[in-house]
């Protein structure tokens, strides 16, 4: 008897009086936070591409792991991704940044290249923006590795590089990650 | 999803964190000498009906309701979920509060023809959770970093207790004179379950960068205290019902000395400067519960600025090939976000809580015989006013309360109260009292103003119980 009462009480001191309210819209949520993050960068010096003829092509080139793009949360809600490089150049020589991306059997899944013009020593800025939506931001996400190949092309004049050369090639880089995260 | 919109639900449902300004004072109800062992007693001897003696349960959210976030209304669900993320100071704060007694009496004693002492005594069980709102964190989660270059995120947003313990406590109530009553209560906690995260500092701040576009700064140091918890979750698991009987069984366990013990102490007064004067004063739970048995802490510390990867093509002469580079910077990554688990013992302090109260007392009963008041009965009203703070980690949190008592009938009094406090400035409450033969029965509810739809409100709060109660012999 006590007990019933007792229920009774707390049943209405909980809940008969909630009203106009609808929690399922919670199953509605969505968030779309934007990431930004620094990707790679460098600065070399004319001196490092040293070469004596002025007609050879320089080729250097390293390897990053790039697992991040395999992690679950972002498999899931990753909607969008956007890598923006910015290279600065004051080398008088033309380069290319090949941005080679594999798969964990090694097999190339999207690649691109920047091309990059001098205008003597005068400092220029070339930029690119890489998009990955759909099917291609798909290929990102079975991305385990990044290969980036810089490749200096020979002299116009035929001037050699070497130690006392002038200018400097730069990269800065970011990835911008656009997410929807919801209730799917 | 769901089981977070009800959790929700229940934290915003009914409410009030640990003020019970309806019970406080309210002297012919035994449990207010929980409130205030220096409370008034006036019967010989009183005792709890078991487990019905003291329901009391309540939560609350400030700056925010259910209504805010669930209402019916048409309004994009994410549009009010943003107006509340962004709407919410990081010294909001969500809190449960739930109180069960499982067995209490009292008696008094002493001067035989006129007992002057009372002695009171019991087990309760006791639910307290309390948590800031992590603003910060919130933001982050909610926008990204992208719209908050230059920004630093404090990671001490992050702050948050919960207990789940049972007290047991013996008090002594003494009256001094006419003018003057004291009392004070020990008590032993056996803690059943404990968490605290309430020490934690740094930053995450994306910056500018020299070399690249960004650093992206990171300073932790995050800490997660828990006891009870590690052998929980280590129960064989026959399936989540099984799991939950094993999980039962082993908390009442932890009940009686069971569980991780601690000590307390309240102390109160209540002083008559004149006779239809009272001036009342209580601190509670000043005690602290020592954590020694299944203690595990996680803690997440380190620096780390990044600012992308340089590779090392043509050779810079560092002497550090590509794949060590790398490896460095994948293990300063790896040890930055690892959680360390230790098994220190640690203190964690009770919230102490505050009372204190002015009040005045007028209006004989009139007698019909004679058209006149008799002079040893009770007044039958009382206004005042009554103050409470409750010690919590950031800052105190203040209630003021104004109330009116009032003696019905001889079977029942009542008590209003409008409450201003952190939660809400509109706040009224109302509590009945019975005594029908020798059992009192009585129940409190807070903010009615709002029960028409509760979920419209910041809390409301219910208590309830039963006694059975021995009066003085009227000389």
């Amino acid at each position: 008897m006590f007990k019933k009462i007792v229920c009774y009480f707390l049943v209405f001191a909980m809940f008969s009086c909630v009203k106009d309210v609808d929690f399922e819209q919670a199953e509605d949520i969505v968030l779309s936070p934007v990431v930004e993050s620094s990707l790679v960068f460098f600065d070399f010096e004319a001196s490092e591409f040293s070469e004596p003829t002025g007609t050879a092509i320089v080729i250097v080139g390293d390897d990053l792991e790039l697992d991040v793009f395999n992690d679950e949360f972002l498999r899931d809600n990753l909607t969008r991704c956007e890598f923006f490089f910015e290279i600065t150049n004051s080398i008088d020589r033309n380069f290319r940044a090949d941005i080679i991306l594999y798969d964990e059997n090694d097999q190339v899944t999207y690649a691109f290249a920047i091309d990059v013009t001098p205008d003597g020593n005068n400092e220029v800025v070339t930029t690119h923006t890489e998009v990955f939506e759909e099917a291609l931001l798909e290929q990102l996400k079975s991305t385990v590795r990044l290969e980036l190949i810089l490749s200096m092309f020979p002299s116009s004049t035929g001037i050699p590089l070497d130690e006392n050369s002038v200018g400097n090639i730069k990269m800065r880089s970011k990835a911008t990650l656009f997410f929807v995260i919801d209730n799917e | 999803m769901k089981k977070l919109s009800y959790i929700f639900l229940f934290i915003t449902s009914f409410a009030f964190a640990q003020n019970k300004p309806l019970l406080y004072n309210f002297t012919s109800i035994p449990q207010s000498l929980l409130l205030n062992p220096g409370a008034e007693v006036n019967y010989k001897w009183h005792a709890g009906f078991p487990l019905l003696s003291h329901i009391h349960a309540s939560a609350g959210a400030s700056g925010v309701t259910v209504y805010d976030v669930f209402a019916d209304n048409g309004v994009n669900f994410n549009d009010k979920l943003r107006r509340v993320v962004y709407n919410l100071d990081r010294n909001d704060y969500f809190t449960v509060n739930q109180q069960l007694e499982i067995f209490s009496g009292g008696f008094a004693y002493g001067n035989s023809y006129e007992p002057d002492k009372y002695l009171s005594f019991g087990l309760y069980q006791e639910l307290d959770i309390h948590f800031y709102y992590s603003r910060d964190y919130a933001i982050l989660a909610y926008e990204g970093n992208q719209n908050n270059i230059g920004r630093s995120f404090d990671l001490g947003d992050l702050n948050g207790k919960g207990e789940l313990l049972s007290v047991l406590h013996v008090g002594i109530t003494k009256k001094v004179n006419k003018k003057w009553t004291y009392g004070v209560r020990g008590k032993i906690y056996s803690s059943l379950l404990n968490f605290k995260s309430t020490n934690n500092s740094g930053s995450f701040i994306t910056t500018e960068g020299t070399n690249n576009f960004y650093n992206h700064n990171f300073d932790l140091n995050l800490q997660l205290q828990t006891s009870g918890y590690a052998s929980l979750i280590d129960l064989d698991n026959d399936g989540q019902n099984d799991w939950n009987r094993k999980a039962i069984k082993e908390l009442r366990k932890r009940v009686l000395f069971g569980g991780n013990l601690g000590l307390g102490l309240d102390a109160g007064f209540t002083y008559h400067p004149k006779e239809q004067w009272t001036i009342t004063g209580s601190i509670q739970d000043i005690g602290f519960i020592y954590h020694t048995k299944d203690v595990e802490t996680y803690t997440l510390k380190g620096q780390y600025t990044f600012e992308g990867v340089n590779p090392l093509f043509p050779n810079n002469g560092s002497g550090q090939t590509a794949d060590e580079y790398w490896q460095e910077i994948t293990e300063n990554f790896e040890d930055l976000f690892e959680l360390d688990t230790i098994t220190t013992n640690y203190m964690s302090w009770r919230s102490p809580k505050i009372n204190g109260s002015a009040s005045y007392k007028y209006g004989k009963k009139v007698l019909k015989e004679c058209n006149c008041t008799a002079d040893d009965g009770d007044y039958l009203n009382e206004v005042g006013l009554q103050f409470f703070a409750i010690g919590r980690s950031r800052r105190p949190q203040l209630a003021l309360s104004a109330f009116y008592y009032r003696r019905l009938f001889n079977f029942l009094s009542g008590k209003v109260t409008y409450t201003v406090d952190g939660f809400s400035k509109t706040n009224i409450g109302v509590g009945l009292s019975s005594h029908i033969g020798n059992i009192n029965f009585y129940i409190m509810a807070d903010n009615l103003l709002e029960y028409q739809n509760l979920a419209k409100s910041n809390y409301a709060s219910v208590q309830l119980g039963f006694n059975y109660i021995f009066p003085m012999e009227k000389k």
